[in-house]
């Protein structure tokens, strides 16, 4: 009960180091799921209205991808970007540009796939309308986009919540490092090693605490706009 | 050009079921064309395949009109929607159609008075009845005056005073020399109509 209370304090506090490592988590997390998300509805929208060879098969390594283990990712992305690697010369190693592409990478599978599923069925409920209404490609995929918006956000969510609860890949390729590259979940793992329970505890805590403040987010959103 | 579509040995398959069977037929410019025939004869698939919805198996379909400066509208039997209002859907449709922003409202404004659907504007799309949603359709396909209109049963869940409203749009449309080609076998509607029967049974056309 103690250490519940130390936790809670830490958080109510909001001293510097705590704060640091909060705003490091949701800027990387945040700019990653965005980034994909991006990716995710151009790409995603493209597959689902166009029939091309291997589409099937597309859709497939997409789905596939979704459980790429992040260390894999870590260590694939730390081999390339080390010093003696092909890209070392852009010296990005264990700082956060390379914590993004790292959330990127995992991230965007599961966002695409997600939105390749409600794309498909939308289109496949609405491709005769559209055809009948003679439009162009472009705005079917608009059209698409718009009717499944609340999936979109959605989508959205589950890979910012991936993103913000990833560890393995962003402690590689990232380092840890304090006041550089420490975000919640590799901060959990090192002060729960160090004995600090109360630090790790509230970390925690503030990770649950933003999941839920995500979903009360969406259910505000389709309630008023969506 | 006094036929608007030439139809040349046209076939459609769906796996190994054989949907349409060689067939062969003009579409007259300027004419109401309706298809009648029993339930499962191919009327629908037919009217899609001319429309350009699905692609034939074989066979061709000769389109004596340039495509780009047609407007060509195709009505289902079971209208698909948006779920938004009355007014986002037809909308929507302008957005589509690449009309001007500008003049959508008075587009709007214009053609639902002329269906007598100003009370429905504003109403989700999901509280109409089905007859109300024929009637939709139908608005929503003549924001721009269509060239050709493909109309598959276009009566369906209507009661008689909505049947002679569709009766003389459809005649009004032929006034200004659009082509119709329709799926009915409503007769009160088809005996205000001048029109030429095209009669399908088991994927064939019988009178031609």
């Amino acid at each position: 009960m103690e250490l519940l209370l130390e936790s809670f304090k830490n958080i109510f506090e909001l001293n510097q180091s705590y704060l640091e490592i909060v705003v490091l988590s949701l800027y990387v997390s945040i700019f990653a799921t965005l980034l994909s998300g991006i990716l995710s509805i151009i790409i995603a929208s493209y597959i689902s209205t166009t029939n091309f060879i291997g589409k099937e098969m597309i859709t497939i390594i997409i789905n596939s991808l979704m459980s790429l283990p992040p260390v894999v990712v870590g260590l694939v992305l730390y081999i390339i970007f080390s010093a003696s690697g092909i890209l070392g010369f852009m010296d990005i190693l264990y700082s956060p540009a390379i914590m993004i592409l790292a959330q990127f990478i995992i991230v965007t599978p599961i966002i695409m796939s997600l939105l390749l599923k409600c794309f498909t069925d939308k289109y496949m409920y609405l491709s005769e309308l559209l055809s009948s209404l003679n439009t162009t490609k472009y705005k079917t995929r608009n059209t698409i986009i718009y009717e499944t918006r609340y999936d979109v956000v959605i989508a959205f969510i589950t890979g910012l919540s991936r993103a913000l609860s990833e560890v393995g890949a962003v402690i590689i390729v990232g380092g840890n490092i304090d006041n550089l590259t420490r975000v919640m979940t590799t901060s959990i793992v090192l002060e729960t090693s160090r004995g600090e329970l109360s630090l790790a505890l509230s970390l925690g805590i503030s990770l649950i605490l933003i999941a839920l403040v995500m979903n009360v987010l969406i259910l505000i959103l389709k309630k008023k706009f969506l | 050009m006094k036929n608007i579509y030439s139809i040349n040995n046209l076939s459609y398959r769906l796996d190994s079921n054989e949907i349409i069977t060689n067939i062969s037929c003009d579409i007259k410019r300027g004419c109401i064309s309706v298809i009648k025939g029993p339930n499962g004869a191919g009327k629908t698939t037919l009217l899609k395949l001319v429309f350009g919805l699905i692609q034939p198996s074989s066979g061709k379909i000769i389109r004596n009109f340039d495509q780009n400066n047609i407007e060509i509208a195709y009505i289902f039997q079971n209208p698909i929607f948006l779920n938004r209002t009355v007014r986002e859907n037809l909308r929507h449709a302008l957005y589509c159609k690449d009309i001007c922003k500008s003049k959508w409202n008075s587009i709007i404004e214009k053609k639902v008075n002329e269906f007598i659907l100003n009370d429905f504007l504003d109403i989700d799309i999901r509280l109409l009845s089905g007859g109300e949603l024929q009637l939709v359709s139908l608005l929503r396909s003549s924001l721009v005056t269509p060239n050709i209109l493909f109309y598959d049963e276009p009566t369906n869940n209507l009661d008689t005073k909505n049947v002679k409203l569709i009766s003389n749009i459809l005649n009004k449309y032929l006034k200004e020399g659009s082509t119709i080609i329709m799926v009915s076998h409503d007769e009160l509607l088809l005996k205000n109509l001048n029109h030429q029967e095209l009669i399908m049974e088991k994927g064939r056309i019988l009178n031609v």
